[in-house]
């Protein structure tokens, strides 16, 4: 699998998600899904991606902490954040200081997301 | 006098004695005075009658002696001869001058021997002229229609009492006929009377005393005789009630006034064949002077032996009075204070009791009096000494009493108090309420307590009073006692400390209006944060099926023009069933927020639940025991009910995840409690931690990764709506039992 073109999605939202990887894999991305923070880093441990896309808000870790934990072992790792959360709200702050690329506002324009997966 | 009357027994005794006597006395004078006067009045009538028919007599005797002489004149040679001459011969016959001559001589002759006789005259009976007079004036006169001419032609003829027309005066005239020789009436003698006789004649009062007088008057009435002769006086007449009956022909007794108009008894009489009235009066002074005479004495002698009686009334009643005046003497002393003194017993009658009566009394008054200064000094001491104020009104609030510490508080004294009335001094604020309390002193218990003001020397100071009426043996209320005690300190402390008490209710009120305003403002705040929050979540929630929407209709759009169509059918379910997402979080919401009206209908409840349970999408390994206990109709609303139940049974499934409970198994038990459906939904899952069983039911509370969190407070809105209790009990690790009950019939706002 080539690397450069394969996603970490992780997402609780089973419906999002599917429709992301779908959306994702008609434009030639790979995609592997977690529903966890736990199951992400446990598919980081074994996979290389080109790009996470994370949840902010994920049952059990928090998107934010998760890649936190993915940053501490893999700093150059691009990352972006997605929430449905509002601009300026508690969650969105804390994420800032996590070393992510950018956070998306769901629902997201595709080519927002698309731009900065290309880059 | 009067005062002594009233005082004296004596006096009165006396006075009244004499008053009655001399009543009698003057009672007896007076009838003894009348009928002396009916008697002397008879007997002077009697001795006027008898003076009147004597003179009459008199009269008619003397008048009848004229008559005879003057017939006998006219007969003797010397007139009748010389006559003959006189009224045959011409005057200036020789014969007849000596005729005239010596009838000139005779008749003088026989004037002066009759002193009644004023002039002789002879009267031609050839038209009567008068041939002769002794007054020669008169002679050559005619008198012609004369009645003494006319009727002494025919015989002897008295003319009665008839004005002279020669001199006006009264004149009597006797007329006889002169015949000659041959038996022919050749002429008339006719004597003129003077009337001075009739004077000396009536005059003579026959024994008729002082004031007794006997007059004639003529039918002219004219007085003929006595000391009023002539007409000069009387130029009309004299008239008195007898003269004028007498005029008139009557005769008979009056009492009335005489001419000088002087009462007087008269009795008068008519002489018809004199035409004169013959009258006879006597003073009724003079008449009726024994009468009165009589009247005097009894009068005088009757209150002689008045006053001797009197006198002899008083001795007595001096002496009988004198043990009751004695008595009267001592009481009156004992009276005036003497209490040592006891009133003399000096006689064994009715008197005598009377005295050891009022001794008796006496002692008991002295006893009475010893004990009442005894008691009246206590009591001075005790009002006099005490600082409280005691007065003592009558009903119309007159001071009858007032203590002394009173008269100090209100710089009075006790004479400008007693007798007037307290309610002036009374602050006129407070007057109303003193009358009005005041009205309470008439019915049982008969006290009262007022709290006014009164301006006391000092200006105006709160008192309190507590009265008191005293009733009399009947029960009413004739005096009122009250006791009253300066409370101005009290009163003026109360007055401050009402006013604190206003102020500081003033400020809470104050407090509490900003506080109530804060609040307000914080639950507006409090709820604009809520709404906030709630529309964060919705908005959270909805994004994640927005943004599948958008992914997928972006994908399929892409697809579309790649013609890659493998998976255009699942895109198109996810965003379906997306939408149907967001629609159902719009709906949840809703309902959170808007109360519905519950539209009931009937269903077997245990068959109705059933029929719901099958609907549920059941996880995998779930296994759902049925353990039912209410096979009958009931009444709800079942589409909110299975909301509740499907909400419920999603919470047990969803506490599986993520979770390995071995055997997954969820019991639904239904039972009939009371008038309830009794549904319990137990599972053994995760469990819910402590803090978060506390906010189960809080709105926007959610533990999953997807939801409002409005699904409890859903739950337990509709469960509460039928009227039902919901309550859950967890314990992490061994499962969560969540039971709620419903009414077996629901009243419904609507049927379904």
């Amino acid at each position: 699998m080539d690397d450069r073109r394969h996603l970490l999605l992780v997402e609780d939202d089973r419906d999002f998600s599917e429709s992301l990887r779908l959306l994702l894999e008609i434009k030639g991305f790979a995609v592997t899904r977690a529903v966890s923070g736990e199951e992400a880093l446990d598919l980081f441990e074994e996979n290389r991606f080109c790009c996470v896309l994370m949840d902010i808000k994920l049952p059990g870790m928090s998107g934010v902490e998760t890649l936190a934990a993915i940053m501490s072992r893999a700093p150059d790792t691009r990352a972006l954040l997605m929430t449905g959360c509002e601009r300026g709200s508690d969650e969105v702050i804390s994420a800032s200081r996590s070393g992510a690329i950018s956070v998306l506002y769901k629902p997201f324009r595709i080519n927002e997301l698309l731009n900065y997966i290309d880059n | 006098m009067l005062p002594l009357l009233r005082k004296s027994l004596v006096a009165r005794l006396v006075t009244g004695f004499l008053l009655l006597s001399l009543m009698t006395v003057a009672a007896a004078s007076s009838i003894s005075y009348i009928r002396a006067r009916d008697v002397l009045v008879d007997s002077v009538y009697e001795r006027l009658r008898v003076a009147v028919t004597l003179k009459e007599n008199e009269l008619n005797r003397w008048i009848g002696d004229q008559r005879q002489e003057i017939v006998y004149l006219a007969k003797s040679p010397e007139i009748r001869d010389n006559a003959a001459q006189l009224l045959s011969r011409e005057r200036s016959h020789r014969y007849f001058r000596e005729a005239y001559f010596r009838m000139s001589e005779n008749s003088n002759a026989f004037i002066k021997r009759n002193p009644y006789f004023r002039e002789i005259s002879i009267l031609s009976a050839d038209g009567g002229r008068v041939v002769f007079s002794t007054i020669p004036e008169h002679e050559d006169t005619y008198r012609p229609h004369d009645l003494y001419f006319t009727e002494g032609l025919k015989q002897t003829y008295v003319q009665n009492v008839y004005p002279s027309p020669q001199s006006q005066e009264p004149t009597m005239t006797v007329a006889t006929p002169l015949i000659n020789e041959r038996g022919e009436r050749r002429g008339v003698l006719a004597v003129h009377f003077n009337l001075d006789w009739m004077e000396r004649l009536i005059l003579e009062n026959a024994g008729l005393g002082e004031t007794g007088e006997t007059y004639l008057v003529d039918k002219y009435n004219d007085f003929v005789s006595g000391r009023h002769f002539g007409r000069s006086e009387f130029p009309r007449g004299v008239h008195t009630l007898g003269i004028d009956r007498a005029v008139s022909g009557e005769s008979g007794y009056g009492r009335y006034l005489n001419y000088e108009g002087i009462p007087v008894v008269g009795y008068y009489r008519w002489i018809a064949e004199r035409e004169l009235v013959l009258m006879a009066e006597m003073h009724e002074q003079e008449a009726l002077a024994p009468a009165k005479s009589l009247g005097l004495i009894i009068s005088f002698v009757g209150s002689i032996i008045s006053f001797l009686l009197a006198v002899a009334i008083f001795l007595l009643a001096r002496k009988t009075a004198g043990p009751i005046l004695a008595i009267a003497e001592t009481s009156r002393r004992i009276a005036a204070g003497e209490l040592d003194l006891d009133v003399p017993v000096l006689t064994g009658d009715e008197v005598g009791t009377l005295a050891r009566a009022i001794n008796t009394m006496v002692a008991k008054l002295r006893s009475l009096y010893v004990s009442a200064a005894r008691d009246e000094e206590k009591y001075r001491l005790l009002v006099e000494n005490q600082t409280d104020l005691v007065v003592k009104v009558d009903l119309e609030g007159r001071f009858l009493f007032v203590s002394s510490t009173y008269c100090e508080m209100f710089g009075r004294s006790e004479g400008e108090l007693l007798g007037n009335a307290f309610m002036p001094l009374v602050h006129p604020d407070d007057q109303e309420a003193t009358a009005r309390e005041m009205e309470k002193l008439f019915v049982a218990p008969h006290t009262c307590y007022i709290e006014q003001r009164a301006m006391t020397r000092d200006g105006w100071r709160w008192f309190a009073w507590v009265d008191s009426a005293v009733l009399d043996e009947n029960g009413e209320v004739f005096e009122i006692i009250g006791v009253g005690r300066d409370i101005t300190d009290r009163k003026l402390a109360e007055i401050e400390l009402e006013k604190y008490q206003k102020h500081l209710e003033e400020i809470v009120e104050e407090r509490t209006s900003q506080l109530r305003d804060v609040q307000s403002e914080l639950v507006q705040k409090e709820r604009l944060a809520a709404l906030g929050q709630l529309a964060a979540t919705v908005s959270h929630e909805i994004r994640n099926p927005l943004g599948t929407i958008r992914n997928a209709v972006y994908t399929i759009d892409e697809s579309l023009a790649r013609e890659e169509l493998v998976n255009v059918r699942k895109l198109a379910e996810l965003a379906q069933r997306n939408i149907d997402r967001c629609d159902r979080i719009i709906n949840e919401m809703l309902d959170f927020t808007r109360k519905r009206e519950l539209i009931v209908s009937s269903y077997n409840f245990d068959n109705w639940l059933q029929s719901v349970v099958l609907e549920l999408d059941v996880p995998e390994g779930v296994v759902i025991r049925k353990n039912l206990g209410c096979d009958r109709e009931v009444t709800f609303d079942s589409e909110l009910i299975r909301r509740v139940i499907i909400n419920i049974m999603s919470n047990a499934f969803h506490s599986f995840m993520n979770y390995d409970a071995g055997r997954k198994i969820v019991n639904l038990t239904t039972k009939v409690r009371e008038s309830m459906v009794e549904v319990s939904v137990a599972d053994n899952g995760s469990g819910i931690s402590p803090e978060n069983l506390k906010k189960i039911f809080e709105p926007l509370f959610s533990t999953k990764g997807f939801g409002v969190g409005l699904g409890m407070a859903i739950v337990k809105n509709i469960v509460e709506d039928h009227g039902g209790e919901i309550s859950v009990s967890s314990e992490a690790g061994e499962g969560t039992t969540v039971t709620f009950t419903v009414p077996l019939a629901t009243n419904g706002g609507r049927h379904g």
